[in-house]
């Protein structure tokens, strides 16, 4: 019978003969016709059960003639590039029916190598949001691309017969072609000037050394020393970086070599939350104290000066003064040293963003005198010209520049000058005087309304390019989905422009795109022709370079920076407890630079550190808190200068006094989601994410902002939950016998038997550094609502994984751990026995299900359940989506009405598409076959799942560690998930023995 | 003369106060349906069916719009409803125990205040059904949790303590409406016979069953009465102990106590007592009872509560002592915040409202006056809500992993539905007391001086 024509469900869904063509094989000795029916009741319910509401949005009609590629129901993976700043990562686009539902990383790409930001996983929400500018605008008025072309051709022409100037304002240029494309621009228009603007990497040292022309190999370093470096946080390639570092954390047995992380920080960040050991000092004396660790290191190991440096020249910088000065005992200081020294090659000293300039030069210095260079750390190339750097004050210059009388319009592609131009004065100046502007972007942002033009442009998941970052390999992106609205690709906009000035341009950007590989990336002589070896990139996701970059061991920096440095850092040292403080302002871990702002998932997402959402509190050390008579939530005003931002406080245990610290990327003004959330630090930033002096007091009127945390308290309170040894007790404990196994506590309740498969995961809190990709991850593919800042005060948000970050010892100075919780899956689980009406039951492979067409709602589940990881639909938080919202959602997981509890099923999708695969393929299921969302996120392969009665798989290898326990065992309810402890590498306790 | 003295004290105390005939008892008792009430009553109904009447809409509300307009969180998933849903159901063991138990005691003074306690139960527990039925996600799906053969072939999980509820509630409604009804049927036939409005006179004559007061129905009458009362009895002890498996049964540090049972069914007995002490008072006043609902039977109650008192500070103060020698961190933690935590004034709110004011009726004047009486129920009223809100609430909101804590505030939504369920109570008390007898007048007369044959002012014999 064909029904699959006048069914009008809301899904679609391959139908052969009405049935679902994978069901035909479960049932290989053919279907009754009761069996019939009731799979496709089954099928119709499941469809149903996947849109989201019971309104009716019309028919389906399934292919007649089916799209090569396109399988209905089965996923279809791309290759794409992700890149942010100067950062690039290979992603997998997992798309249904041609569009993207989630992002994951690419294992085959040589740089990121299989790891994926959760900005990139968040920013599939942005291709979807509402509140994207959708056709082009011409001073608010809708207007067409032809117009919008003819203008920008106009704008050109008259500047190449006027002899005026242009000013085209991008973000990081990373990509080659695009870089050539602007070449060609500047050579048709010679008044064509390009600069660029990261607002959240505007500190070019930082830049220069770090993000685009070193490499770092972490997994070559035993002993890393960051300061102020948030590497395994907020840094752009933290994900590459807490593979390579996790990947020498995740010891077997207590004799295997681990790394040791020192950090030295005046803010708390994530890097310092998985720190070893970590020193507390403040921005202003981290110069000072890395010169004295060269001196140290000289002095005591006898390692020679570079660069004709002599003793001397380190006079200002006695160890035992700075000790004292610094408040760290003089002990620790040798320590360090003798761990770099003893480390030598594969020691890697780390410098973040949020520092004086001087201290740069100090750690090139130390990794230098380690001879770090070459093992750890390789530098690549000279400081390139300005047409791709970022100068200092580059914006202000910029800006100031361009309101001269000799330009004739400004071009703004992929930046928000309006919104992070740290004085908006100088903004408004240049803008007014400009006589035309074209905003090119994906909304109608702070900068686009003060331009004539506001012209969309493709998101990148639908997009073409290239990127090559610090690395022979040039990485491709492909567009995934047809272009939603009427926008376009910013490059094809200026190829048109180029070709209506008579230039011999292609039709389009791939064209360009692809001849450009043909020239300068597809090897001449190549046995392959170019059609097959562009196909193969792009299914790779991209391609080495044919021509090699000129790398060399090159000197970055000269003896007179280090001698400046030296004379700089030896004035400066700041002991005073003034008013005054030193203020760090880094990137939001979500928001980043402000431009993911609008985006819910990425707002929602708790701070790694803070665990504080929606918003940026101000971080303040428990000392300065109490001295300034300031509480949690406390709304004080911050001012450097003439500028003056408000926050609430929050109480950061381990930031160093002295220090606070705000993140940017909030105060936005327009976006539905964005504006009103947090406030706008740029004004503090005058370029530099280290302010050396602001003054916090609390605003008149003694105002309190509530701030939304998903973590409102941070003890243990003594409890044995997240389990953290230090090498030495982790010695002396593997030595001992396991007193008692746990799961031989008498019972009534007879053990459940697992005849077939037993599905298990096992989390690594050595591995994990609690950088929360697992929750978006999780949250994109499992459609999991955003609730927003009040009821996330209310304590209503709905991740089904959380990060629990514990504080353990002195406020002021304390140790911190991270411990992934969801849903264990307990054998005896104390929800399932209470649930009324049967809505959560455990399967026969050990899986806890939960039902939501069943479920009422009584909520019984959420209190047995120990571990608190259900989550319930308190509101109706999905129906009302509609397109484009609603195409995020992943058809295989259904999404939850109001009244329905939910929580984590160990992707049972992904469980069961693997299990229907093998039987397809005849075999049994593999271990690796099953990779749930977070597992895959995860960059430091923290989380694994597999088959815990498979004696061969992964996580029956780490559940057996003498670092496993489970959580609660007193309890008796046998959690599936077992915890392996987080074990820590301090020099200290070795000496003691 | 001393003995004389003794066995005077020793003779049970009067019942009924002065002379009363019997004649007297049906005018006083049975006219108040045809007599248009005071307008004190009006005013009354009208407080009590708009606080009702501001419940049911905020019910509404809440059903279309969602549980989040409660304040309900996780952890705290069950608060202000569940706190309700106790504390309603706890209310109506009064009743039931003064019907049944002391029926089977043979009390002589429960005769006056039964039928009045008895429509308490079922007006408590009308309340109390109340909230299991909207504090669900889904309550347009809660009839799930009933066992009726369906085509998913699904039983519902009797395993759950919620299910237990579903049985325990719905057996002591209908018990209790049964056994009440039973109780009603002579009274109603008083009143077919009183009456000569021809509607009141065909309802009476409906509901009354055809009872002619023959010696065959006073037989079967007795019979069925303590029939049902045995039935009742059990559930006394049965309703509130499954209702408090709800919270023994599961894991959670405060709530996995055996003592949960017998201190629920003691804490029950003491607000139930409380509310039917307070509500009796006012009947008594305006009704002008005085002589049937005698001091004694205040008195009485009030000894009743007092007992239950010392009940519940023992049950207290072994529910501390059990968490301390458990050498259990959690229930340590979980205790000390009763007392010094987020919510620690409702703990001592608590400790005093249920312990200390009502050690107050040790001393006679509080026993026996209106104003002692009402300031010591109301405030055991107040102190056995809080009580719920401590063990439910406080229990949840800091348990196993402090990340998963978090603060619980009620909303007004919260707050205007508990004032509706007083309103709905209240005012279904009120019509009762305009449309039935509020006393038993067949049992008032059973002890009335002289009824019984075989003693002076015997008690009611079986």
């Amino acid at each position: 019978m064909r029904l699959a024509g006048d069914m009008s469900i809301t899904s679609t869904v391959h139908h052969v003969d009405g049935l679902p063509a994978e069901i035909l094989d479960l049932y290989p000795d053919g279907i009754s016709r009761r069996r019939f029916l009731s799979l496709l009741s089954a099928s119709a319910a499941l469809a149903m059960g996947a849109s989201c509401s019971k309104i009716d949005r019309g028919s389906i009609v399934p292919y007649t003639r089916h799209p090569g590629e396109i399988k209905p129901g089965v996923a279809a993976y791309y290759a794409s590039t992700f890149q942010e700043g100067w950062n690039v990562q290979g992603v997998l686009v997992k798309t249904r029916e041609g569009r993207p539902i989630h992002i994951e990383g690419n294992p085959e790409h040589p740089v990121s190598r299989g790891t994926v930001s959760l900005r990139a996983m968040g920013d599939l929400l942005g291709l979807y949001d509402p509140d994207r500018l959708r056709a082009p605008l011409f001073n608010g008025e809708a207007a067409t691309w032809k117009d919008a072309e003819q203008a920008l051709t106009r704008v050109f022409e008259e500047a190449r017969s006027g002899d005026k100037k242009i000013l085209l304002l991008t973000g990081a240029v990373v990509s080659p072609t695009q870089k050539a494309l602007i070449g060609d621009l500047k050579s048709a228009l010679p008044g064509l000037l390009h600069y660029c603007w990261e607002p959240a990497a505007s500190d070019k040292a930082a830049v220069s050394f770090k993000d685009v022309f070193s490499q770092i190999f972490l997994e070559r370093a035993d002993v890393i020393l960051s300061f102020q470096c948030d590497f395994l946080g907020n840094d752009t390639k933290a994900p590459l970086n807490i593979r390579d570092f996790a990947a020498r954390r995740r010891i077997s047995n207590s004799t295997d070599g681990m790394n040791r992380l020192w950090a030295i920080e005046g803010s708390m960040t994530l890097t310092g939350a998985n720190a070893d050991q970590r020193l507390q000092v403040r921005p202003t004396n981290m110069a000072r104290l890395a010169f004295t660790l060269a001196r140290l290191l000289n002095e005591l190991h006898g390692i020679p000066f570079p660069l004709q440096l002599r003793l001397e020249d380190f006079n200002a910088f006695d160890p035992e003064t700075t000790a004292g000065a610094l408040g760290l005992e003089l002990s620790t200081l040798k320590l360090l040293a003798d761990d770099l020294a003893r480390a030598r090659k594969s020691a890697l000293i780390l410098v973040g963003t949020g520092v004086p300039r001087e201290v740069h030069q100090a750690c090139y210095l130390l990794n230098v005198m380690v001879e770090a260079e070459g093992n750890t750390v390789e530098t690549y190339g000279t400081i390139p010209d300005d047409s791709v750097s970022m100068v200092p004050h580059g914006l202000n210059v910029t800006l100031e520049m361009a309101t001269g009388d000799d330009f004739s319009a400004g071009i703004f592609w992929g930046v928000n000058p309006a919104y992070n131009c740290p004085k908006e004065s100088r903004w408004k100046e240049t803008i007014l005087r400009l006589p035309q502007s074209f905003r090119i972007g994906l909304y109608e942002d702070e900068t686009a309304l003060d331009c004539n033009w506001r012209l969309p442009e493709h998101h990148w998941l639908e997009s073409w390019g290239d990127f090559q970052s610090a690395s022979d390999y040039i990485s491709l992106r492909q567009p995934v989905i047809g272009p939603i609205h009427d926008t376009r690709q910013g490059e094809d906009l200026f190829l048109s422009c180029l070709r209506g000035l008579n230039n011999q341009a292609p039709q389009n950007y791939l064209e360009y795109l692809k001849a450009r590989w043909r020239s300068h990336v597809y090897p001449a002589g190549s046995p392959v022709d170019f059609d097959d070896f562009w196909n193969g990139a792009l299914h790779n996701g991209g391609a080495k370079s044919s021509t090699r970059q000129q790398f060399g061991k090159v000197l970055g920096v000269s003896i007179f920076d280090i001698e400046h440095a030296l004379t700089e850092a030896g004035k400066k040292i700041s002991t005073d407890t003034s008013e005054a403080l030193e203020l760090l302002l880094l990137p939001g871990s979500g928001v980043y630079d402000g431009r993911y702002a609008n985006n819910g998932w990425l707002n929602e997402l708790p701070d790694p550190v803070t665990k504080a959402t929606w918003g940026n509190p101000v971080s303040l050390s428990p000392t300065d808190a109490d001295r300034l008579g300031l509480q949690n939530r406390d709304v004080v005003d911050i001012s450097s200068g003439d500028a003056n931002v408000e926050a609430p406080v929050l109480i950061q245990p381990g930031q160093c006094p002295g220090v606070a610290a705000l993140a940017l990327g909030y105060g936005r003004r327009t976006g539905s989601i964005a504006a009103g959330i947090g406030t706008n630090a740029y004004p503090l930033t005058n370029y530099s994410s280290w302010v050396p002096e602001v003054n916090i007091r609390r605003k008149e009127g003694n105002e309190t902002r509530p701030i939304p945390f998903t973590q409102t308290h941070d003890r243990m309170e003594g409890r044995d939950l997240a389990r953290s040894w230090t090498r030495n007790q982790y010695a002396l404990l593997s030595e001992k016998e396991e007193e008692h196994d746990p799961h031989n506590q008498a019972s009534l309740i007879p053990e459940r038997e697992y005849p077939g498969h037993k599905w298990s995961m096992t989390v690594d809190l050595s591995a994990c550094v609690g950088c929360s990709a697992c929750v978006i991850a999780c949250q994109s593919e499992n459609n999991i609502p955003v609730v927003g800042p009040e009821r996330v005060l209310r304590g209503r948000h709905m991740h089904w994984i959380r990060i629990d970050r514990y504080y353990e010892g002195d406020l002021q100075n304390p140790s911190v751990v991270h411990q992934p919780m969801f849903c264990q899956h307990c054998d005896d689980a104390p929800c399932e026995i209470v649930c009324p009406v049967n809505a959560t039951t455990h399967s026969p492979d050990g899986l806890n299900q939960m039902i939501y067409n069943r479920c009422v709602g009584t909520r019984y589940c959420s209190n047995n359940c120990p571990f608190k990881v259900r989550r319930f639909n308190f509101f109706d938080y999905t129906s009302m989506k509609t397109e484009p919202e609603s195409l995020v959602f992943n058809p295989e997981v259904t999404v939850r009405p109001r009244g329905v509890m939910e929580k984590c099923t160990f992707c049972i999708q992904r469980v069961e598409n693997a299990k229907q695969k093998a039987k397809v393929q005849g075999r049994a299921v593999e271990d690796g076959d099953i990779v749930p969302a977070c597992a895959g996120a995860c960059p430091a392969g923290a989380l694994v799942f597999g088959d815990l009665n498979n004696r061969a798989s992964r996580v029956a290898r780490l559940s057996d560690s003498d670092r496993a326990y489970h959580m609660l065992e007193e309890l008796g309810i046998k959690p599936s998930v077992t915890y392996l402890a987080d074990i820590s590498n301090p020099v200290v306790e070795e000496e003691e023995e | 003369m001393k003995s004389e003295a003794v066995l005077e004290k020793l003779k049970p105390a009067p019942v009924i106060a002065g002379h009363v005939r019997l004649g007297d008892l049906d005018d006083q008792l049975l006219t108040h349906a045809g007599e248009r009430p005071p307008l004190a009553w009006f005013i009354a109904f009208a407080m009590t069916s708009t606080a009702a009447l501001i419940g049911m809409a905020l019910i509404g509300y809440t059903i279309a719009t969602g549980i989040g307009v409660w304040g309900n969180n996780i952890p705290v998933a069950w608060a202000f409803d569940i706190i309700n849903f106790v504390f309603w159901v706890g209310i109506g063991h009064a009743g039931t125990l003064i019907s049944a138990i002391l029926l089977l005691f043979r009390a002589r003074w429960r005769n006056a205040v039964s039928r009045f306690s008895e429509a308490m139960t079922i007006f408590a527990v009308i309340c109390a059904t109340l909230f299991p039925l909207i504090h669900v996600g889904r309550p347009w799906l809660a009839f799930w949790l009933g066992p009726y053969p369906n085509q998913r072939g699904i039983w519902p999980n009797f395993r759950s303590p919620l299910l237990w509820d579903v049985f325990a509630v719905n057996t002591y409604f209908l018990v209790s409406l049964l056994f009440w009804y039973i109780g009603l049927i002579p009274d109603l036939a008083s009143m077919r016979d009183r009456t000569s409005n021809k509607i009141r006179k065909f309802v009476y004559t409906v509901i009354s069953l055809g009872w002619r007061g023959a010696s065959r129905h006073w037989r079967h009458y007795e019979k069925a009465y303590l029939v049902i009362a045995g039935l009742a009895t059990g559930l006394v002890l049965s309703v509130h102990s499954v209702v408090s498996f709800d919270f023994a049964v599961s894991l959670v540090p405060g709530w996995h106590m055996t003592i949960f049972p017998p201190y629920f069914v003691a804490g029950a007995i003491f607000a139930g007592f409380a509310m039917v002490v307070m509500a009796m008072v006012v009947v008594r006043r305006t009704m002008r009872l005085e002589h049937l609902i005698t001091e004694y039977h205040l008195e009485v109650m009030n000894k009743v509560i007092l007992a239950c008192s010392c009940l519940m500070g023992y049950a207290y103060l072994l529910e501390g002592f059990t968490a301390w020698y458990s050498q259990n961190s959690y229930i340590h933690h979980t205790f000390l915040q009763y007392v010094t935590g987020t919510y620690w004034w409702t703990g001592w709110l608590t400790i005093t409202c249920n312990i200390l004011i009502p050690q107050l009726l040790w001393l006679r004047w509080f026993r026996t006056h209106y104003s002692g009486m009402i300031f010591v129920t109301l405030a055991v009223t107040v102190g056995m809500w809080f009580e719920r809100f401590v063990i439910i609430v406080s229990s949840l909101h800091e348990d196993f992993l402090p990340s998963a804590w978090h603060i619980y505030k009620p909303t007004i939504v919260d707050c205007g539905i508990l004032l509706g369920s007083f309103g709905l109570f209240f005012t279904l008390v009120l019509l009762f007391a305009r449309i039935l007898p509020v006393i038993a007048t067949t049992e008032m007369k059973m002890v009335l001086p002289g009824s019984q044959a075989h003693k002076e002012g015997g008690s009611h014999e079986q």
